[in-house]
């Protein structure tokens, strides 16, 4: 004989159900939440070499201005393991500070309160944390690794909407070590600081994907060296101050330069919002030309990033010839052999862009 | 040696309980039972105060829980790649940095229209040095 099914016994065992599964839930976002954060806390022993002693007799001045610097790559023609040599770590650092990306790593919180820590340094060096700051000491050995990537072991490329890091947290540390370097006694301790944010900047620099990473990477060195500088020169070391000066003195080059191959590609001026939100490209040939040869000699893969995305506006809104060129240019570097490269370009045929997307691109010159 | 049976002592044995009592007692603690309900295991658990307090005292417990671990990151769009000129536009403070600034500029016909419409409206400047 069939039973009726009890009412009370089906809504008992649903009220326990819900208990079982929310607490299911929370124990498996717990765990979650803990394997993303806890085992990054302390990284595997490294070690940092101290650097070389240089002397003044082996030190060149690079000349950014000479004819032959024009082949030179946007890199530091100076060794800067003369001033700070990477450490040997074999974890990745880009794995540590990808959990403070803003508004989705899993740490992003902390790196807000970090944010809400910091007040103004003296003299010119912006905002800062102070030296003790439990994160700043978290983050120390994170920066003696080796190596820095975040394409693809952390983010995925995803065209435009590739996710990048939270560069102002590591900008923050950045000054923050150079500040307690410069206004600590010891000058070795003090070193020390600015060659770990020396360090900072050569690892963002390292990947060679973003072109911000890589201003960013720029701007850690030169506070670093600058912090190197000022001990350099209160101790009287004059080596290590010339050293320290002519390491600055090739930074406003690669800005320069990295500026003129950004401009060279940059639509803003040619393109044109209309009162109903959409865009107008009057871009003339030779642009186009100056953009083709520019890639010619690219070495770098950083640019190639600003190329695709110029390359997508461009395929979009050209004129019939501009965007058959474009389009060529966009299914060779699909079929490069770097994947970067490859799967961005990939991504601009296979995704032109919205309007919204070319307002985001182009925000400034274009409301007029 | 074993002793007769005492007649006496019989006649003293207490009385033995009517034999429908056991059944009358049975039906009428079944009829109780039916009329409270019939309280089995679930209905007991279904009717217990305690129990229905602990549940939702636990319910809200995991719900909140799950709030302060659903806030973990904050919610908000994620930093995208774009031109670096559209992210030097951002005008915040890592703006500066990476705002290197447009070297050469070409201007389009309908730009230099604008400027020389500007030239021609705009009255001229007056110098300090008016020798």
């Amino acid at each position: 004989m069939k039973t009726a099914p009890n009412p009370v016994r089906t809504i008992i065992t649903a009220a326990v159900t819900i208990v079982l599964v929310l607490g299911g839930l929370l124990g498996a976002r717990l765990a979650v939440r803990w394997w993303q954060t806890s085992r990054l806390v302390v990284p595997p022993h490294h070690r940092v070499e101290t650097p070389r002693a240089s002397t003044a007799s082996e030190l060149e001045v690079p000349c950014w201005s000479c004819p032959s610097a024009k082949t030179w790559p946007v890199r530091f023609q100076t060794d800067l393991d003369l001033i700070a040599p990477l450490g040997d770590g074999t974890s990745n650092a880009a794995e540590f500070f990808a959990l403070f990306e803003k508004n989705r790593g899993p740490r992003a919180h902390d790196a807000e309160d970090l944010m809400s820590r910091r007040f103004e340094a003296e003299g010119d060096l912006g905002q800062i944390v102070a030296g003790d700051d439990e994160l700043l000491l978290e983050a120390e050995p994170w920066v003696d690794q080796a190596t820095m990537s975040f394409y693809p072991e952390v983010y995925r490329m995803e065209g435009a909407e590739t996710r990048i890091t939270n560069l102002l947290f590591m900008l923050t540390m950045a000054r923050s070590w150079t500040a307690r370097g410069v206004d600590v006694e010891d000058p070795d301790l003090g070193l020390e600081d600015c060659r770990r944010t020396i360090r900072l900047g050569r690892l963002l620099r390292q990947e060679d994907v973003v072109i911000i990473n890589d201003l960013v990477g720029l701007a850690c060195i030169h506070i670093g060296t600058r912090g190197v500088y000022r001990i350099a020169q209160r101790e009287g070391d004059t080596e290590l101050a010339l050293l320290a000066s002519i390491i600055l003195g090739e930074l406003a080059p690669q800005r320069m330069v990295t500026a003129t191959k950004i401009s060279a590609v940059d639509l803003a001026p040619y393109l044109r919002r209309e009162p109903s939100g959409t865009f107008r490209l009057d871009m003339p040939n030779r642009h186009l030309d100056a953009i083709m040869e520019m890639v010619e000699g690219l070495t770098e893969r950083r640019f190639f990033g600003e190329v695709i995305l110029t390359g997508s506006a461009i395929a979009q809104l050209g004129t019939p010839d501009q965007q058959r060129r474009v389009r060529g240019l966009l299914e060779e570097l699909a079929a490069d052999d770097d994947p970067i490269v490859a799967d961005f370009a990939q991504w601009a045929l296979d995704n032109p862009p919205t309007d919204e997307q070319l307002a985001e691109f182009y925000p400034h010159p274009m409301e007029r | 040696m074993k002793q007769p049976p005492d007649s006496v002592s019989d006649g003293l044995a207490p009385p033995v309980p009517p034999s429908a009592l056991r059944d009358r007692t049975l039906q009428a603690a079944r009829a109780a039972m039916t009329e409270n309900g019939g309280d089995d295991i679930w209905s007991r658990l279904w009717k217990s105060r305690p129990i229905r307090l602990a549940w939702a005292a636990s319910v809200a417990v995991l719900l909140f829980g799950h709030m302060v671990i659903g806030t973990g990151a904050p919610s908000g769009p994620p930093d995208t790649l774009r031109p670096v000129m559209a992210a030097a536009g951002l005008r915040d403070e890592l703006a500066k940095v990476i705002d290197v600034e447009r070297v050469t500029i070409e201007l389009p016909a309908w730009e230099i229209r604008v400027s020389r419409d500007r030239v021609e409206t705009e009255p001229p400047t007056t110098n300090e040095d008016q020798s």
